[in-house]
């Protein structure tokens, strides 16, 4: 009977597509059963021809539904079998994912560049310039036009190298030296800061070295006074210090200022409490600063009758070493092993 | 500079605790560092008298000594050579805890039961001296307490000498008692008297300098034993002052100095000869020091001299010659006032800094040797009760007070405070200055003497003075309110910015600061030493006075001394470097002469002992730095150039690159020998770029193109030549071959195996376009045809 026929390629075909264990097993069994030429199916199929209409129907239909049982079968073992073979490959391909990553290269910036354009641009964005200017300098820019004039016991305060050379040259002790240049190139109403290397010739320690890091400010208009100052100052370290800090100003002398000032900034390290940054003060001693002298404003070529202002410097690289905690400022200057 | 609150006391009577006192002045007048307690562990520290003194029977050099402290006798057992009985002295009770923490008890020495401890000098803090017990004087009360007969305990104030540099009036006693006293408004209780002094009997004074030294006041005095020790109330203070006591005439000249601020220096009288006269040095002369050193002195030394010889360095420290003695019995004090020029110039030449040098520097009262005198007489009187002052000389000086017209508004204009014309008036009149109003708003300030040398001279020093007075930590934060004016754009600043950020992104170097000194070793070992450099006269360290031409030297420096423990390095600086020809920057605003040449440059070492040509990867870099900012066809590449600058560079891999024709840096690997001598065993490239150079130009990317309309169709090309011949030469034939190639690729060159010696292969791929239309295959091909042709002919390229 033809019904027998199909129940038998039926049962022939499960018992063998259970042991099907690769995609060409299971093409093998595709042709087998249902290939064109000599598929068992297709060959049970010729025969109904033969048969009566009525026969005819029942046997195509029967023939028809195990086709389709044979193609679901075939497909579902092959997503079976991938997804067995995809379950080993993952198991040969394991990795220690806990391993490094590959070594790249990333760039380092050196933290005084990092502190610096973090300040530069808290200053720009108060529309201030950032200037530079050289950094060996007349003895005219560094202390005459800073109302330093020679045998002056300001001199001592900075302990200078000198070129060898006929005119008086110096390696610029302080970035105040551009403030004369500034105002003579620029002119009134003008503000701008001046980051910058400065050098003194002192012994070096941990705390000390002849080559540091120097971020001069100056702003001059027609009524920029004191409290200016100390508002522009709290805003741009409270920004350095991403929170609110207190500023405090005392007395404190300076040539160049009149009245000259030091502003200290309430630790943020331990929010005043005392701590050993401020050494137990609460405050640390951050720069000095003041109204720019007139004699200073004259030599710049500025009216002192019709513009006033303050200027202020402070150390960048002591700055730098407080926020990231460097314990020695020697670590700063030349390349150290630990760099990168 | 050291205070003692109890001094501070004497003349101003503030109810401060000394920690407040301490804020006080640092918010108002000037930076007090620190603050000690002094005397405080005296307690339990009393006046006893030896009733007898026994050897120890178990130690030869023990005494056991009863000791009448008051109440009762103590057994003590002291090791001090010089006890005997019947002496005062300062026994720590049991209980009695000592400066340096030395604890009393009862205990047994020896054997013997010790019921306290005889104190010397040092154990009580009071000196250096350990030779033996102190002996106190026969005027010490049995029993008391040590302490309050020595004014103990004390408070000594710490001061930030170079916060005073302005403050002539404050190195004194006096003159803070006097600040103490504006500040607290409690009564300052020192008035100036009228003083007569003694006739000259003889002496004579000739002041040949009269504008170096405006005040002399010259004394004799006799009857005098200088070596005697000072009392200990006084021995007590000038230690807790850093001034170490010598004998009771060295004792009061230095107490006078602390306390009134003048120094005051006293001669042997009888070791002068004739008229004192105070003139300039003659040339070379010379002049043996207090401090034994022999000085050679110049036509601008101001000194003290008498007939025969100079006797002391005017203000700065005394001769030998005429020094006081264990014999003096009879003095010429000086009292005087120096003129801040010549001290600081003969100071500072000769190196000796002294107490009184740091003084007159900063231009002391002309009138404070009066008040100097008026305290000295009296505390004379106390120190040496016969001594008989005979003599004496003086020079007043003439002044005139010093007036500043001033518009009271200007505080508030300058501070942002908003104080009171009364206010303001009522701080400067506490001050000392006079006020008188010509006007509204204007007002003529009149400087009291003790600020008028220099300190205060102009308004804005009046300003300086209400305001620290009311208090600076009183203005409050605000924020300007300005016009906007526009400042050219700084190009340098930018390149350097985006230069430093595209190496560090791109490459993934790491930044470092070197020095601007470059040391005479690394020069030398690159055969650098020869080049002219800009020297320093005083160098930090020997071997490094040179100023940096480059700054490739100093990073080669560290990769040299880092090479035994890693070996790659990928270092990136920027930095000034100082050539010795003249720049544009003027010395001085109107003025010729201009500064040396200063630069900023850009400069990178690179070396990895995997990359045989670290040249390629700088170049590769480079490339995308040009592409990136500039029009890449401005750069041009100068093979093998000569250049002593960089003459340790490998004469085949380095370039010189160009903008605009103009050369803005290097490109090239350091050359064996420079690698031989550095101990660095592998190829290390190098790139230095001038920014100063290249920020005169416009920087900008490559124009935006919206590419091509029609397909390009690539066609590669494979050439043997001669090894030597540069690829750029050869590019730059290609490119001129067709007008249609629109991008050429290298993407293999070879030599060695399988081709013949001395030759290399290329291989192109090249673009050819038309920007009208598609170009055919045989279109293509002709082009190609035309640039072989031209290679062939050109090189005699093979194509292969």
């Amino acid at each position: 009977m033809f019904v027998d026929d199909l129940k038998r390629i039926k049962e022939k075909f499960f018992s063998a597509a259970e042991k099907a264990k690769s995609d060409e097993d299971l093409l093998l069994l595709e042709k087998e059963y249902l290939g064109r030429k000599r598929g068992a199916l297709t060959a049970a199929l010729k025969k109904i021809s033969s048969l009566s209409k009525e026969e005819k129907k029942q046997a195509g239909q029967a023939a028809n539904e195990l086709k389709k049982e044979i193609l679901a079968f075939l497909a579902q073992k092959k997503e079976q079998i991938f997804q067995e073979k995809i379950k080993k490959q993952e198991k040969e391909e394991w990795l220690d994912v806990t391993l490094p990553g590959k070594k790249i290269r990333t760039g380092k910036k050196h933290p005084l560049t990092s502190l610096r354009e973090e300040i530069e641009e808290i200053f720009l964005s108060l529309g201030f310039l950032v200037l530079n200017g050289p950094e060996l300098e007349s003895e005219y820019y560094n202390f005459e036009a800073l109302n330093i004039p020679d045998y002056h016991p300001a001199r001592d305060m900075q302990d200078t190298f000198y070129l060898k050379s006929k005119d008086k040259l110096v390696l610029r002790t302080h970035t105040s030296s551009v403030q004369a240049r500034a105002l003579e190139k620029y002119g009134a109403p003008f503000r701008a800061i001046v980051p910058g290397r400065v050098f003194r010739y002192e012994a070096t320690d941990a705390s000390h070295d002849n080559t540091f890091y120097q971020i001069e400010g100056l702003m001059v208009d027609k009524d920029i006074n004191l409290s200016h100052l100390k508002g522009i100052m709290q805003e741009v370290l409270s920004r350095v210090f991403q929170k609110e800090v207190k500023v405090r100003f005392r007395p404190g002398y300076f040539p160049f200022v009149e009245p000259g000032l030091e502003l200290d900034l309430g630790c943020p390290f331990c929010n005043g409490k005392g701590c050993s940054v401020c050494k137990k003060t609460g405050w640390i001693e951050f720069m000095g600063a003041g109204m720019v002298h007139p004699n200073v404003l004259r030599a710049g070529g500025v009216d002192p009758q019709k513009w006033q202002g303050f200027a202020f410097g402070f150390g960048l690289t002591r700055l730098a070493m407080m926020k990231f905690n460097i314990q020695d400022i020697r670590l700063l200057t030349g390349y150290h092993l630990n760099n990168n | 500079m050291f205070l003692s609150v109890n001094l501070l006391k004497k003349y101003c009577p503030f109810s401060l605790s000394p920690q407040e006192l301490a804020e006080l002045l640092t918010l108002h007048s000037f930076e007090v560092e620190g603050g000690e307690e002094v005397g405080a562990s005296l307690e339990k520290v009393v006046v006893g008298k030896v009733q007898s003194v026994e050897k120890h029977p178990q130690a030869d050099r023990l005494h056991i000594c009863q000791v009448d402290v008051g109440q009762k006798i103590l057994n003590i057992v002291c090791g001090a050579p010089n006890v005997a009985a019947g002496q005062k002295v300062a026994v720590a009770l049991v209980g009695a805890r000592l400066p340096h923490g030395m604890k009393i008890a009862k205990r047994k020495v020896r054997g013997v039961v010790s019921e306290g401890m005889i104190c010397a000098e040092d154990e009580l803090g009071l000196g250096n001296n350990h030779e033996g017990i102190m002996v106190l004087t026969e005027d010490f009360p049995l029993g008391k307490e040590l302490a309050p007969l020595l004014d103990l305990p004390d408070y000594i104030l710490e001061v930030d000498n170079k916060s005073l540099t302005n403050r002539p009036d404050l190195w004194g006693h006096l003159g803070v008692a006097r600040e103490i006293s504006v500040l607290t408004k409690k009564p300052f209780l020192y008035k100036e008297e009228k003083v007569t002094l003694p006739p000259k009997n003889g002496l004579k004074l000739k002041i040949t300098e009269p504008r170096y030294c405006p005040t002399y006041l010259g004394v004799k005095i006799q009857g005098l034993r200088g070596n005697e020790p000072s009392p200990l109330k006084l021995k007590a203070l000038l230690e807790n002052l850093g001034l170490n006591s010598v004998n009771r005439l060295v004792d009061f000249t230095n107490y006078l100095m602390a306390e009134v601020g003048n120094p005051v220096h006293a001669f042997d009288s009888q070791k002068i000869k004739g008229q004192v006269e105070v003139r300039f040095a003659r040339d070379k002369e010379r002049f043996l020091a207090l401090d034994q050193q022999e000085y050679i002195l110049q036509s601008n030394d101001l000194v003290i001299a008498d007939q025969e010889k100079v006797l002391a360095l005017a203000g700065i420290i005394g001769g030998q010659e005429a020094s006081v003695s264990e014999n003096t019995t009879e003095i010429f004090l000086e009292l005087a006032n120096f003129s801040f020029k010549s001290i600081r110039q003969t100071a500072s030449r000769l190196h000796i800094r002294t107490e009184a040098s740091m003084r007159f520097e900063k231009s002391l009262d002309p009138l404070l040797p009066f008040t100097a005198w008026n305290l000295g007489r009296k505390l004379l009187a106390e120190l040496f009760p016969q001594a008989r002052v005979v003599a004496a000389v003086e020079a007043r000086p003439s002044l005139k007070p010093t007036k500043i017209s001033f518009s009271w508004p200007e505080v508030n204009k300058k501070t942002g405070l908003s104080l009171t014309k009364k206010e303001v008036k009522e701080i400067l009149t506490r001050l000392g200055f006079g006020w008188q109003d010509k006007g509204k708003e204007k007002q003529e300030i009149t400087v009291p003497s003790w600020r008028a040398t220099g300190d205060v001279s102009q308004p804005e020093d009046l300003v300086e003075e209400v305001a620290r007075v009311f208090g600076y930590h009183n203005i409050n934060p605000d924020f300007p309110e300005v016009k906007i004016k526009p400042f050219p754009p700084l190009a340098l600043e930018k390149l350097t910015k985006k230069t430093r950020d595209f190496f560090l992104e791109q490459g993934g170097l790491t930044e470092v600061y070197n020095y601007s000194f470059v040391s005479d070793d690394i020069l030398t070992k690159l055969g650098l030493a020869e080049q002219k450099y800009l020297e320093l006269a005083n160098p930090a360290a020997q071997g490094w006075g040179k100023l940096r031409q480059s700054l490739l030297p100093n990073l080669l420096e560290d990769v040299a001394n880092y090479f035994k423990e890693k070996k790659e390095f990928f270092l990136g600086e920027v930095g000034e470097i100082f050539l010795p020809q003249p720049g544009k920057e003027k010395q001085k605003a109107g003025e010729e002469k201009t500064l040396p040449e200063q630069k900023r440059m850009w400069a990178i070492v690179y070396t990895c002992p995997e990359d045989k040509e670290p040249f390629f990867f700088l170049k590769g870099l480079f490339a995308g730095y040009k592409e990136k900012f500039f029009f890449a066809e401005k750069f041009k590449e100068q093979p093998n150039f000569e250049a002593k600058k960089y003459g340790y560079l490998h004469t085949g891999r380095r370039e010189q690159l160009f903008f605009n024709q103009q050369p803005i840096g290097v490109l090239g690997e350091i050359s064996p020998w420079a690698r031989q001598k550095l101990g660095i065993n592998q190829p290390v490239a190098c790139l230095e770029l001038d920014l100063t150079a290249l920020a005169k130009f416009k920087f900008s990317c490559a124009p935006f193109s919206s590419g091509q309309r029609y397909p390009a169709v690539k066609r590669d090309l494979a050439i043997l030549v001669d090894k030597e011949i540069y690829y750029k030469n050869l590019i730059q034939e290609i490119r001129q071959a067709s007008r249609l190639l629109t991008k050429v690729e290298l993407f293999d060159v070879y030599e060695g195996k399988n081709l013949p010696k001395g030759k290399k292969s290329l291989a192109f791929h090249l673009f050819f376009c038309s920007p009208d239309r598609t170009l055919t295959s045989e279109e293509a091909d002709k082009e190609l045809q035309k640039v072989w042709q031209r290679l062939e002919k050109k090189f005699q390229a093979q194509i292969r």
